[in-house]
């Protein structure tokens, strides 16, 4: 499951056109790839901007990660930028661990959540992010039936006939589309399952097309969860206000 | 972003909203949705010898998505089905003065019109 890309250090360099990215050290210039010193006068270095969270961490871009080497990293990298250890060095490196530790801590909490992840790899590889919420087609009548419903419990009476028979279709309506949206996880695991056999595969410095069509499906998903989050959360939360 | 006269006329004051018997073989039934923001809107049409006697809607949406439904039950009542077909969102815009953000609502209205028409001679073949 684990998907550590080189077991001995980080990984080096960008990752999607395959040409080595460099930057000159802020203190020796030295031109160097190196991902946390520099190789000449190993000085703190800045994150290099072409790269990204997986590669910070020594992954590669496999949507299973090894929990335990993403703990190990993270404290690795959590010590070796922790501003203690700089309180003595020039305000540069002072800045530059802040700046690390930073957006290590964002790294290490965005890979750490599969959905997050998910959400990040679609985002890094495709440009934006999928959108909050996108309701799916094919339930266009279900939301419209269940707005009713909504809509009628609001304006019932707990006293009133008819209220149970309401709360009993949202009971309903509530696990059609907690069933529609595990349906839809189903599909995004086996999706990301495939997506990583594709990048272990990957012999070229760029993804294909089949894996950005998987990226494409991913997306639409997310987009139907984030809508379904809402509209059980409503569900719910409407039972709840109207005992 | 402010609401046009017309739209906030149509919102206060929305024509014909209700539902009509989905069962009965002279309604047509249209349910369309905007996925970007998960507006629904059911329109429904009762049609007798190829004209449009009646039609209802019921949205749930923002202000321009009720007007633009509202506007269309207006519009289709005593057209012919072809001549329904023919509203464009575009007249939709141009009556409601919609911005940009809104066109998708009058999209809706069209669709749910098509929706229904489809939905008619579907029951009807």
């Amino acid at each position: 499951m684990g998907a550590i890309q080189n077991k001995t250090g980080p990984a080096r360099g960008p990752f999607f056109d395959g040409e080595s990215v460099t930057r000159p050290c802020w203190s020796c210039e030295h031109d160097g790839d190196d991902l946390y010193n520099c190789s000449n006068c190993d000085k703190i270095q800045h994150f290099l901007k072409d790269n990204d969270y997986f590669t910070w961490f020594g992954f590669d871009h496999s949507l299973s990660i090894d929990q335990d080497a993403l703990e190990k990293q993270y404290h690795t990298l959590s010590r070796k930028f922790h501003p203690d250890y700089f309180q003595q060095r020039t305000p540069e490196e002072q800045t530059i661990s802040l700046e690390n530790t930073a957006q290590l801590t964002q790294a290490y909490r965005i890979l750490k959540d599969p959905k997050k992840r998910v959400r990040y790899l679609i985002g890094l590889i495709e440009g934006d992010k999928p959108m909050e919420a996108e309701a799916p087609a094919e339930l266009f009548e279900d939301i419209f039936e269940i707005q009713e419903r909504l809509e009628t419990l609001e304006n019932i009476r707990a006293e009133d006939a008819g209220q149970e028979a309401v709360r009993q279709e949202l009971k309903n309506d509530l696990e059609k589309m907690q069933a529609y949206h595990d349906k839809e996880d189903v599909q995004l695991n086996r999706l990301a399952v495939e997506w990583d056999s594709l990048e272990k595969s990957r012999n070229k410095p760029t993804f294909s097309d089949e894996q950005k069509a998987h990226l494409q499906r991913m997306k639409k998903i997310l987009s139907h969860e984030g809508y379904l989050d809402r509209i059980i959360q409503n569900i719910q939360s409407a039972l709840e206000k109207n005992k | 972003m402010s609401y046009s006269n017309k739209v906030i006329d149509h919102y206060n004051n929305p024509r014909n909203v209700g539902s009509l018997d989905k069962n009965d073989k002279e309604v047509g039934t249209g349910v369309v949705g905007a996925p970007e923001c998960g507006d629904v809107m059911k329109l429904q049409l009762k049609i007798s010898g190829g004209v449009i006697e009646d039609a209802r809607f019921k949205t749930f949406g923002c202000g321009s998505a009720i007007a633009s439904s509202s506007l269309a039950t207006e519009w289709v009542k005593g057209k012919t089905l072809d001549e329904a077909f023919q509203i464009k969102n575009t007249e939709i815009v141009n009556e409601l003065n919609l911005p940009p953000v809104k066109i998708h609502c009058s999209v809706l209205a069209e669709d749910a019109i098509k929706a229904a028409i489809a939905d008619y001679k579907k029951k009807n073949e």
